[in-house]
């Protein structure tokens, strides 16, 4: 269980842009050449990115995106913490 | 001397005649009126005594690239006489030492790498791809080698179009806008022109048994430009820079897949397509 008073940052080591409401991600720590580490992320996940800003902690980016998608908090919850430990396998973001 | 390439001026200093005279020729549809200028070069015919201890960053069979604290160097090695290009880090002042006799370094190569390393300071980027203009519209096509650029510049000749370059362009943001740039560094088709315009699509080419045109996905458009960028990719300052103005690209400008079957009716189609 992860400790919701925890800020999640942004890895420096990346380029990104949200573009049409999606978020194009590219990890810059290695060489990539081919850009396979690229990500793409759709709307949803592009505003939970946004809130990701190295302020707001994980209760405060789950109740925010209660506020703003009208759903229940475990659901946010649900749906914040899975996509945020995505990030942080993919080395996107650091906890 | 003072050459305007990309809205770039660079004045050329060299004492030596028969290389100033090259040079003189070689870029004689980009010179420029005036002593304004961003960068200067400086040509020296000698050999430059390169400090110890500096490593590599790129190392090609041709050039090697190397930075210290306060300095770029681009070494061209050929046996005991390499010829070495200094760029000071505000990109400002360039020494260019060389014992060779031609001066050829100075029209290719050289200054296509000058370019890549320069062109993000000034929100551009050297692209892998052919400019023409038709009817005061430019048409930039990206593609690797051998993918139809050449090609498409034979048939914009055949159509009497103007080239801007059949191998290179120079996209460069100016006021908000996206220009793409004629320049001297050509591939097959010997022709360009200093001529731009404003931009508004990039077209990524695919030889194809008919005409076609439909959008690219955005990701697939940041790794396509990518990937006909000139930037030095061992530098994560250079690719950082790059991948942020790639991004801002495709932010800016539609990116279509033209799939084209080679004869003059693809400028019948685009000028249809694109009114």
């Amino acid at each position: 269980m992860k400790d919701l008073n925890k800020i999640p940052k942004k890895n420096p080591e990346l380029a990104w842009r949200i573009i049409d409401n999606e978020t194009i991600i590219i990890p810059l720590d290695e060489q990539t050449a081919d850009f396979e580490k690229m990500e793409l992320l759709n709307d949803t996940a592009t505003r939970i990115w946004e809130l990701i800003d190295g302020k707001n902690n994980l209760k405060e980016i789950i109740e925010k995106i209660c506020e703003e998608y009208e759903v229940e908090k475990l659901e946010a919850e649900k749906e914040v913490l899975s996509f945020v430990n995505k990030l942080e396998k993919k080395n996107l973001i650091k906890i | 001397m003072i050459t305007e390439i990309g809205k770039i001026k660079i004045k050329w200093e060299i004492k030596e005649e028969s290389i100033r005279e090259r040079i003189l020729d070689h870029y004689r549809n980009f010179l420029s009126n005036g002593e304004k200028k961003e960068i200067e070069i400086k040509f020296y015919k000698k050999s430059f005594l390169f400090p110890s201890g500096i490593k590599p960053i790129v190392n090609t069979r041709s050039w090697e690239y190397l930075k210290d604290r306060d300095k770029f160097y681009f070494r061209f090695p050929r046996g005991e006489n390499s010829s070495v290009a200094v760029i000071w880090q505000d990109f400002k002042k360039v020494e260019f030492f060389s014992p060779d006799k031609d001066g050829q370094l100075l029209l290719y190569l050289f200054p296509e790498l000058l370019y890549s390393l320069i062109l993000p300071e000034f929100r551009g980027i050297l692209l892998h791809a052919c400019g023409i203009k038709m009817k005061n519209r430019i048409f930039v096509f990206l593609a690797p080698p051998e993918g139809g650029k050449s090609t498409i510049a034979k048939l914009a000749l055949k159509k009497g179009l103007i080239v801007l370059n059949d191998d290179r362009i120079i996209l460069r943001k100016i006021k908000g806008k996206y220009f793409a740039f004629g320049n001297p560094w050509h591939g097959e088709v010997k022709i360009t022109s200093s001529d731009y315009g404003e931009i508004e699509e990039l077209f990524f080419l695919e030889k194809a048994k008919r005409n076609y045109i439909q959008r690219i996905f955005k990701k697939d458009m940041v790794i396509q430009i990518i990937r006909n960028s000139f930037y030095l990719k061992e530098d994560k300052e250079s690719l950082r820079k790059i991948v942020e103005i790639v991004l801002d690209i495709v932010d800016n400008i539609n990116g279509y897949i033209f799939g084209f079957k080679p004869d003059l009716k693809i400028w019948k189609y685009l000028d249809e397509r694109f009114k």
